[in-house]
């Protein structure tokens, strides 16, 4: 197991090293800097130049570049230049949100993924089958700015069950936390439940074909373990690639959602200091959701080697 | 575990399976019902053994799920019944049939490789379906896995249990499925083609310990199998299908002496023998294995019968006794006073004498990348030969021998890592891009699989037209000239250029494979086990056709097989594999009458024959490497 990971981490540091590179140089392409917006429509010459000074803007890039690096790897995140304060402040306020909301997100694709795959490999009458198909067929062509709506037209405005957006954070005050996540997580997972219930379905329906399932099958065993224990892992390492790739489009998806129900996460953080050219919130975000696209993806390999043995004594 | 030993130690007591006037159907894709199996009737005693044999749809296996209730997709039982000691399977409810299987009736799957679970140990899938059929708490469970390893001759079996299938060989895995399904303590052990994708020396231990397990443990034993080695070799009784019907059922000893079925009487004669020498012609049945979707009234065998009369065609024959314990499905056979099977003398083959030298390899290395730890050893161990026009040149060994990489190899599939390769005295070991062309359309490839190997939505026109597209031979009225020539020369009709693959039997399929290998006019065709997926009726039909096709064109042959009868009766010389390089090699006949090698003695000693004998055949010990 320890050299599955370590064989691993070598291509994980230089993801992030290209990752990081890709990040610095891109902000720097697009057209304006943080010295225009801080000194404002109005500003003369002098003033932006000593803005740009101030920041250390008129340093060669590879010298920028290093600056950002050398403090990031020190654990030092640096003052934001335009919003203010500093941005592990800053990022740290918005994390806890985003974290939770990805995190019920993913909780609602793997329940509800799980269900309608199982479902729809499983069921025996045609319009259960009909059924899984147009939910999960839905979930997936419906955007979430619209299931977003129509969830809060409905919960909220109709039956008046849920609020309609904000926050309470879950570990201070669970039962009024988890009213608020609810929509907002239903909404962000939809897409992927979708998704993650078609691989699962085919998934498993191959494997209840395979020769291994007619053994046990002759053998007395019940069809419910035919299905859990026979069945169920030997679909599953697709899926659990799947979950990986998916729980990057969560946390991706959470910044339109977060607007949807005015969810105070990373999302508004992300777009204000995209918009004002704050280098070093943007850079430090984008770099945060690689590594957490990275360990997912080593985490990924991990369930994979322990799902299937065949794997494990390579 | 039951003991079942029958009072008398005479197989006449109660029946124990009894199965009356079985029907199976599957809906048909134009809406009506097929008819796999027809009012199949049979009965089994406590610890008997029978085999059911029959070539590709004859509804031999559907039997056999139909039995357990297994039957899949669209099947039903239309009507019959399958008493187990009385009691209806037909009418049980799922609990019952679940308590049936694995409990009163184990079953043994064809594909080891593919039957067992690849994630769960060997231990827990034994445990799990020792606990199904109730067999105490967890560590007396543990023991009887263990016992269950050891009874099927699985060394070491306390410490196995914790491993995956992926760590045992073949052969070891199929006795772990024997384990499987003897764990509920089964009266009956179902075993459908055990032994089918295994090798020769493997096949023959895995029907010594069937054998054994049955004598020991008192269980019944049904082995259904296409192969009348299997059936020579395994069991006192034999039931013959043939299109969804029993045709013939009877003591194996006389039904494979004296069989009284027109089809049994055929399929014995189809049989490869090794005592066939080199250059006879393999005696085949005219005609394909029945379309169930086509089958009408009237005996199922009736269009490849000679000895077929009017009546034949009007109504199914039923069952009737025709002595010496034999029910034969033949009304003509019947009446019949002498000897239905006649062992024709063998027919030699018309054979021109091999020319100058074609191909020649020389020191053929060939390894492929591992990705385990450690030195692999190469495919090719350095592997020479040589072949003439004109000449068919058998090679034959185990799975894992070399064979396939070795064809591969020959044909420019694969570059070899060293070693010479020469066409014509011309060395092609590394042609240029030019140059290569120029030697894969000399050295073609008939492959195994006729189900695998033509491209489904590819028309047969477009399938034995494309080596011409691809070597730019012709314009398009002369592909299409080409291909109906072609068509014909392998004996079909040049109409199926417009048809898809699957309107095609496995016979007629590989005739389309052997054209469009012959396109671009080679002079070495490479046949990689080109009869192993057909049935024995057929096989003769390939074979005949492939040296005919030899005698008109010159070309030189390399015929790779696992059944040494087919490919002594076939090859002039033959070359034996083993670990990645040849052992022995010599004339055909030679090496079949006189072997020099150890592995080509065992090899042949592990050819089932079909003819019964009373004491198991002797069996050499096999060098270490090649074990189960």
């Amino acid at each position: 197991m320890r050299s599955h990971l370590l064989r691993r981490l070598p291509s994980a540091a230089l993801v992030l090293l290209l990752a990081s590179f890709l990040v610095f140089a891109v902000l720097r392409l697009v057209p304006g800097d943080p010295a225009t917006t801080l000194a404002g429509p109005d500003a003369s010459e002098a003033t932006v130049a000593a803005i740009r000074d101030r920041l250390g803007l008129d340093e060669p890039l590879p010298v920028q570049y290093a600056a950002w690096i050398g403090a990031l790897v020190t654990g030092d995140l640096g003052p934001s230049y335009v919003i203010g304060g500093e941005v592990a402040d800053l990022i740290g306020d918005g994390l806890g949100a985003t974290v939770e909301l990805t995190l019920g997100a993913l909780l609602f694709a793997l329940l509800l993924g799980g269900v309608l795959g199982i479902l729809g490999a499983t069921a025996r009458r045609g319009w259960t089958r009909a059924a899984v198909r147009a939910v999960t067929a839905g979930a997936l062509a419906v955007p979430p700015f619209v299931t977003g709506v129509l969830l809060v037209l409905l919960f909220s405005v109709t039956l008046g069950v849920l609020p309609p957006g904000g926050r309470v954070p879950l570990l201070t005050a669970p039962d009024l936390g988890v009213q608020y996540l609810l929509l907002p997580a239903l909404c962000l997972a939809l897409p992927s439940a979708a998704v993650l219930g078609r691989y699962l379905q085919e998934g498993l329906r191959q494997a209840l074909a395979e020769d291994y399932v007619l053994t046990a099958t002759a053998a007395g065993i019940a069809p419910r373990r035919l299905l859990w224990r026979h069945a169920l892992p030997n679909a599953l390492p697709p899926v659990v690639t799947l979950v990986g790739i998916q729980t990057g489009h969560l946390l991706g998806g959470a910044v339109l959602v977060e607007a949807i129900f005015a969810w105070p996460g990373l999302g508004q953080l992300a777009e204000q200091a995209l918009n004002r050219r704050d280098y070093p919130v943007v850079q430090d975000l984008l770099l945060l959701l690689v590594a957490v696209f990275v360990v997912v993806q080593l985490l990924t390999d991990l369930a994979y080697a322990w799902l299937d043995p065949r794997i494990r004594w390579e | 575990m039951t003991t079942t030993q029958t009072t008398d130690g005479q197989p006449t007591g109660p029946p124990l399976l009894e199965v009356r006037d079985l029907s199976v159907e599957f809906a048909a894709p134009g809406g009506g019902a097929l008819r796999a199996v027809r009012e199949v009737s049979f009965t089994l005693r406590r610890g008997e053994t029978l085999a059911v044999v029959g070539e590709s749809g004859s509804g031999k296996s559907t039997t056999a799920l139909a039995v357990l209730g297994m039957l899949p997709g669209t099947g039903r039982i239309a009507s019959g019944q399958v008493l187990l000691d009385g009691e209806d399977l037909v009418t049980a409810g799922p609990a019952a049939l679940r308590a049936v299987r694995g409990g009163r009736i184990g079953m043994v799957f064809q594909d080891p490789m593919t039957a067992l679970n690849p994630v769960l140990t060997v231990g827990r899938q034994l445990d799990e379906v020792l606990r199904a059929h109730g067999a105490g708490g967890r560590r007396a469970r543990t023991e009887r896995a263990a016992k269950l390893l050891d009874l099927v001759g699985v060394p070491d079996p306390r410490r196995r249990l914790a491993d995956h299938p992926h760590q045992f060989s073949g052969g070891q895995r199929q006795r772990v499925l024997i384990a499987m399904a003897l764990a509920g303590g089964p009266d009956l052990l179902l075993a459908d083609e055990p032994t089918t994708a295994l090798d020769a020396t493997v096949q023959d231990r895995i029907l010594t310990l069937l054998a054994d397990v049955g004598r020991e443990t008192g269980t019944a034993v049904v082995v259904i199998t296409h192969n009348m080695g299997v059936v020579a070799r395994s069991c006192e009784r034999v039931l013959v299908m043939y299109g969804g019907s029993v045709v013939e059922d009877g003591p194996t000893a006389r039904v494979l002496t004296r069989p009284s079925h027109p089809y049994t009487a055929g399929l014995l004669a189809a049989v490869p023998r090794l005592s066939s020498p080199s250059g006879t012609r393999l005696t085949g049945i005219p005609g394909a294995p029945p379309d169930l979707a086509l089958l009408g009234d009237g005996c199922a065998f009736a269009d490849r019968c000679s000895r077929a009369l009017e009546v034949c065609r009007e109504s199914v024959p039923v069952l009737l006794p025709a002595g010496h314990g034999v029910r034969t499905a033949c009304a003509p056979a019947t009446a019949l006073e002498g000897p239905l099977y006649d062992p024709a003398p063998p027919v030699p083959l018309d054979r021109p004498t091999p020319g100058p030298v074609v191909l020649e390899a020389v020191d053929l290395v060939k390894g492929y990348r591992s990705r385990r730890r450690g030195p692999a050893r190469p495919a090719l161990d350095g592997v020479s030969l040589t072949l003439a026009a004109g000449e068919t040149l058998g090679l034959v060994g185990e799975s894992g021998s070399g064979k396939s990489t070795l064809a591969r190899v020959l044909a420019h599939a694969h570059p070899a890592d060293s070693g010479t390769l020469r066409l014509r005295g011309e060395d092609v070991t590394r042609p240029s891009r030019a140059a290569l062309n120029g030697v894969r359309r000399q050295v073609q490839m008939v492959f195994q699989d006729p189900y695998a190997s033509l491209n489904p939505r590819m028309t047969v026109g477009e399938i034995v037209a494309e080596p011409l597209l691809a070597f730019g031979l012709g314009d398009r009225t002369a592909r299409e000239r080409r291909v109906a020539g072609l068509l014909r020369q392998v004996g079909l009709d040049p109409a199926a250029a417009g048809r898809l693959p699957r309107s095609f039997s496995g016979g007629q399929r590989q005739r389309i494979g052997i054209a469009r290998a012959l396109a671009p006019e080679p002079s070495v065709l490479i046949c990689d086990e080109p009869v192993s997926a057909l049935d024995v009726s057929v096989q003769a039909q390939i074979t005949t056709l492939l040296t005919d096709l030899q005698r008109e064109l010159g070309l030189a042959l390399v015929f790779i097989a696992h059944d040494l009868a087919v490919v002594r009766q076939v090859s002039h010389r033959i070359a034996v594999m083993h670990q990645g390089r040849i052992v022995e090699s010599g004339p055909a006949d030679e090496v079949c009458e006189r072997p020099r090698h150890a592995y080509t003695r065992a090899l042949l000693a592990a050819v089932p024959s079909p003819v019964p004998t009373g004491a198991p055949p002797a069996r050499e010990t096999l060098a270490s490497g090649v074990g189960v």
